[in-house]
């Protein structure tokens, strides 16, 4: 074959250092990263200016979805941009060996997924799993016109916008605002979303708070899990300085909201196999605790870092493969115990894939589309797509991408997580559509007894002073929409109409309703029914 | 022990950023990067007399063209919106005058809660800014004679009645409070009748919020009679009423404001032998309150480490600190001027207007669940202006120049940016934290082989990362 291969793209070698450096440095990072880390615990409501928690926590305010859903996502994110082409092999594919003379997995060391397809030896772990109909893969996703930047192509998965949208929330944390609704009388005690990580990505921030919970490590989890507080306050001393600290320490500790609910459900839990010995798998072992102790929690999200092998990748991407599938395969044997493992969908996915051919280091560089993994009982067997044609590519000698990865969210939103079309629309832009029979469809799917729904707010682009409020209604009916304060009282009625079926919107000016920089509600009534949502103006 | 003896550094005690760090946290807002550097270079001694002299010589707010504004000529502007514009502009003046110096607004609103008025009693912009300059002006001048204006400012006399007092028809309420909040202290060498009497001698003082007018001395509404107080009997007057004050009760006088010196300078539990010590020298400094504030802050008492971090940041001090010790320089950071007083407002610091006449409690009165996890998120709004378009390169540039030279070990940036910050060193399990909130989102090989800098791109949005979750420690909230 004659095929000429380009490599044309400026840093994408780690030889050419300073082209490398401005790969990382070629784009304006957003604006700024909206993470909260640990104490994404939100506010505590108030009547007449009483904290409420002094009232008693209502576990059951925990999600409402915890109550309409046992079903939960658990993200696996493959730090640094995963070499695809070696994580699903295209068996027969001689470009593939041709281009990779020293990195191709050969025929000897992988396992058949099909007569095509196959995986590393490392990733046996995978291969039952992949017998009893329980993992799926699809070749090949991306998105059009790809960045090659760690942090942006993040940020693009992380908030599923176009790649010149700047987007400064989460598709999860979008997910959370719509599915969590604001309680005037208490605030869920329950993390609707979990990381374990340093929470530096946008995946799970909302709108105005993060209601999720982000712990950096698995050793700051086991502390806070057993202990029930964030901070010590045994070994501080009787100085001035240290009472004073002890006393902030136990208001932080007792304003962690969800310490209890996850002590209660890290006790109730119980491992029941053997996790190896890698950070990933201990994470796994936390988040599968967790879901056994029926926390409550819908999404989680771990993750594993090392993908970016610009050199010698055979000395680490295949231990990488194999600590994904031997700490994925303990997981789902883990939650099988308690029959749980159909109640789980596990994905992978990574900011992008590496180029196809070895650089001059043994290694690969950044590159575009990569395959995602699901895995959980029910899923069926499957390979979504072809894998990626290595003949025909782009102008820098990528592959052209086949499944857009909003597509896939698309699937999981409407179909494992039951949201209508309207509400993923909102969620991750329109024209997006599930992939049939990708995921086991939920039925009934959630809200399907609604009359509304709120679906967010934000401030005009043409006018920062007008805040915009996007609604919807099944039926038309006389609509309600108000403000309130902290402690519920309703300051601003803002709408009081008849409103046809459809989408609205409703401009409101802040300076001429008063809203100055504070925390308030939004409240819509229709239907008989009331939607509420929390507001922060800065 | 506990004395006035001055701070001498030496080898295991000395003066070094924790230090200036906890100087210019307690007098000021917080030190702006260059201001921590030159403090460092400087004898402390020195260095403290200096500043406090500065503060005390430093121009006053220059009056607006409002301060006199009476009712009639807001009227005559027709434009309904101009006293609110015209709060706005003293707002924004005193912000901009916290991120450049910040050491006299301090003092300012320590008086503010001393001498505490609420605008939404005397409701009118003249009389605010009287008040406003008059703090200004004393705050390091002869407390005597502040006291003695203050009883005279409208915003007082309207706020405690004092121009409703007149003969026949006395008001105790100012008598009251200036013993008891402003220079003596509850029941502390005052009778029920001395508060008659000190108030039908302040007597015939008028003016009115209504009108706005000025203060005038109106000699038929005066009680021209014999009063008796302390003991003494005369037909004594509004002067005589401070000389009796500060001559029959000086001690009271003086340990009271040391004691309250003392609160909100070193910690809130005062220790009365450095209060006594203290109260002297400012008997006999003749109630100067600038000797009385180089004696505390030169003193080796004030830099004990068990005092370093031991008081809550009030809403605005934890607002400034962040905002100051960032280095931005002000007109970059305007966009969060209604953080600054809609924020401290609903963390429960509303200026111009605390809780009520003995004003904000304070230190452990500030944080609660509520206010806790209200003043992440207003930090965090105040991080995102310091990284936003404007300011990203000075944030980096801070961090380039906290950092040892040419240091790529996030382990290194993150503990010079957190003593820069906390002010002081965190336990290890926090300091790991912290480092993975620098590292951020920056997959590991990067740091593994050296390649990662602060020049990156990444690298404000790494400091902030760090700074959001800084923000939220516990150690931050205290100064």
């Amino acid at each position: 074959m004659s095929h000429q291969h380009q490599n044309n793209r400026k840093g994408r070698t780690i030889e050419n250092t300073e082209a490398h450096a401005n790969d990382h440095k070629s784009w304006n990072r957003r604006d700024f990263l909206q993470s909260t880390g640990i104490f994404a615990a939100g506010l505590a409501a108030t009547v007449n200016g009483v904290p409420l928690y002094a009232m008693g926590r209502a576990e059951h305010f925990g999600p409402l979805s915890a109550l309409e859903t046992d079903r939960t996502l658990v993200l696996i994110q493959l730090r640094g941009g995963n070499d695809g082409l070696n994580t699903v092999i295209d068996r027969f594919n001689s470009e593939y060996y041709n281009i990779r003379p020293t990195l191709a997995i050969a025929e000897s060391n992988l396992w058949a997924l099909d007569q095509k397809t196959g995986m590393s030896n490392q990733m046996i772990d995978l291969k039952p799993m992949w017998e009893e109909d329980k993992m799926k893969i699809i070749h090949n996703v991306g998105y059009p016109h790809p960045n090659f930047s760690h942090f942006r192509s993040s940020d693009i998965w992380a908030t599923a916008s176009e790649t010149d949208e700047y987007k400064k929330d989460g598709w999860i944390g979008r997910y959370i605002d719509y599915d969590m609704p604001a309680f005037v009388d208490a605030q869920p005690t329950i993390p609707p979303a979990l990381q374990i990580g340093v929470q530096t990505d946008l995946v799970f921030q909302g709108q105005n708070t993060n209601l999720a919970l982000a712990i950096s490590s698995p050793n700051e989890f086991y502390k806070l899990a057993v202990s029930g507080q964030l901070y010590d306050l045994s070994s501080l001393d009787q100085t001035p300085a240290d009472r004073s600290l002890a006393y902030i320490r136990q208001v932080a500790n007792s304003a962690f909201r969800y310490s209890q609910s996850i002590s209660n459900a890290y006790n109730k839990g119980r491992n029941e196999v053997n996790y190896p010995d890698t950070n990933l798998a201990q994470q796994l072992a936390i988040v599968a605790k967790l879901i056994k102790g029926r926390l409550g929690t819908k999404v989680f999200m771990v993750y594993i870092d090392g993908f970016d092998t610009h050199a010698n990748q055979n000395n680490n991407h295949p231990i990488l493969l194999q600590r994904i599938s031997t700490a994925i395969s303990a997981f789902y044997k883990d939650l099988a115990k308690q029959s749980m493992d159909d109640k789980v969908l596990g994905m992978t996915f990574s900011e992008f894939g590496r180029t196809i051919y070895e650089n001059g280091s043994a290694g690969t560089d950044h590159g575009t589309s990569a395959p995602m993994l699901l895995f959980g009982k029910g899923l069926g067997k499957g390979i979504v797509g072809n894998p990626p044609d290595l003949i025909n590519t782009d102008q820098y000698g990528d592959p052209y991408f086949e499944t857009d990865f909003r597509d896939v969210y698309a699937s999981v939103l409407q179909n494992w997580l039951g949201m209508s079309p309207e509400v993923s629309d909102y969620i991750i832009g329109n024209d997006r559509t599930p992939i049939a029979g990708l995921v086991p469809v939920k039925n009934p799917p959630v809200g399907s007894e609604e009359f509304g729904a709120l679906l967010g707010h934000k401030i005009s682009a043409d006018d920062k002073d007008i805040l915009q409020i996007h609604f919807s209604i099944q039926q038309e009916g006389p609509v309600i929409l108000e403000i309130l304060d902290r402690s519920g009282q309703v300051i601003r009625p803002l709408l009081n109409a008849f409103k046809l079926k459809g989408s609205h919107t409703l401009d409101i000016h802040l300076k001429k309703f008063q809203l100055h920089p504070g925390y308030y509600q939004y409240r819509l009534k229709t239907g008989g029914k009331v939607y509420q949502r929390d507001l922060v103006v800065l | 022990m506990a004395g006035l003896q001055p701070y001498q550094p030496s080898a295991s005690n000395p003066w070094n950023k924790q230090k200036v760090i906890h100087f210019l946290r307690r007098l000021g807002m917080g030190g702006s990067p260059d201001r921590i550097e030159q403090a460092l270079t400087s004898e402390p001694l020195d260095y403290i007399e200096s500043t406090l002299n500065n503060i005390k010589s430093r121009p006053l707010p220059a009056a607006p063209v409002w301060a006199n504004y009476t009712t009639a000529d807001y009227e005559a502007l027709n434009n309904d919106d101009l006293i609110s514009e015209h709060r706005q502009e003293l707002f924004d003046s005193i912000f901009t005058d916290m991120i450049n110096d910040g050491l006299r607004t301090k003092l300012f609103l320590f008086w503010h809660n001393h001498f505490v008025t609420e605008l939404q009693v005397y409701d009118c912009n003249k009389y605010l800014w009287s008040y406003y300059f008059l703090l200004n002006k004393h705050c390091l001048g002869n407390f005597k004679q502040f006291v003695s204006d203050m009883g005279k400012n409208p915003a007082m006399l309207v706020y405690l009645n004092g121009n409703l007092n007149e003969v026949g028809k006395p008001n105790e309420n100012y008598a009251r409070e200036l013993m008891e909040l402003f220079t003596m202290g509850e029941n502390n060498g005052y009778t029920q009748g001395d508060v008659v009497e000190v108030a039908r001698a302040l007597t015939g003082w008028r003016c009115s919020q209504y009108s706005c007018n000025d203060v005038t001395f109106n000699a038929a509404k005066f009680d021209n009679k014999n009063k008796t107080i302390f003991g003494k009997t005369g037909n004594w007057g509004y002067n005589d009423v401070i000389q009796l004050i500060f001559t029959e009760r000086q001690n009271q006088v003086a340990y009271y404001i040391c004691k309250k010196l003392y609160i909100q300078f070193v910690h809130h539990t005062p220790e009365p032998e450095f209060v006594t010590e203290l109260s002297q020298l400012f008997i006999a400094s003749e109630w100067e309150l600038l000797p009385v504030f180089k004696a505390l802050f030169k003193s080796s008492h004030f830099f004990e480490e068990k005092f370093i971090g031991a008081i809550v940041k009030s809403p605005i001090e934890c607002f400034m600190d962040l905002t100051r010790m960032s280095g931005i320089s002000q007109p970059n950071l305007t966009d969060r001027y209604s953080t600054f007083r809609y924020g401290s407002s609903n963390l429960g610091m509303e200026i111009f207007n605390p809780v009520n006449v003995a004003g904000w409690p304070g230190h452990f009165e500030w944080i609660n669940e509520n206010t806790l996890t209200q003043r992440w998120d207003y930090c965090k709004t105040i991080i995102s202006t310091l990284s936003n378009e404007k300011n990203r390169e000075s944030l980096r540039q801070l961090a380039i120049d906290l950092s040892p030279p040419d240091v790529n070990n996030p382990d290194l940036i993150t503990k010079a940016l957190t003593l820069h910050f906390i002010g002081r060193e965190l336990d290890v399990e926090l300091h790991e934290s912290a480092v993975l909130y620098l590292k951020g989102d920056i997959p590991q090989n990067y740091f593994d082989d050296g390649t990662w800098n602060l020049s990156w791109n990444e690298a404000p949005f790494q400091i902030a990362n760090l700074l959001v979750y800084l923000v939220k420690l516990p150690e931050f909230q205290l100064s």
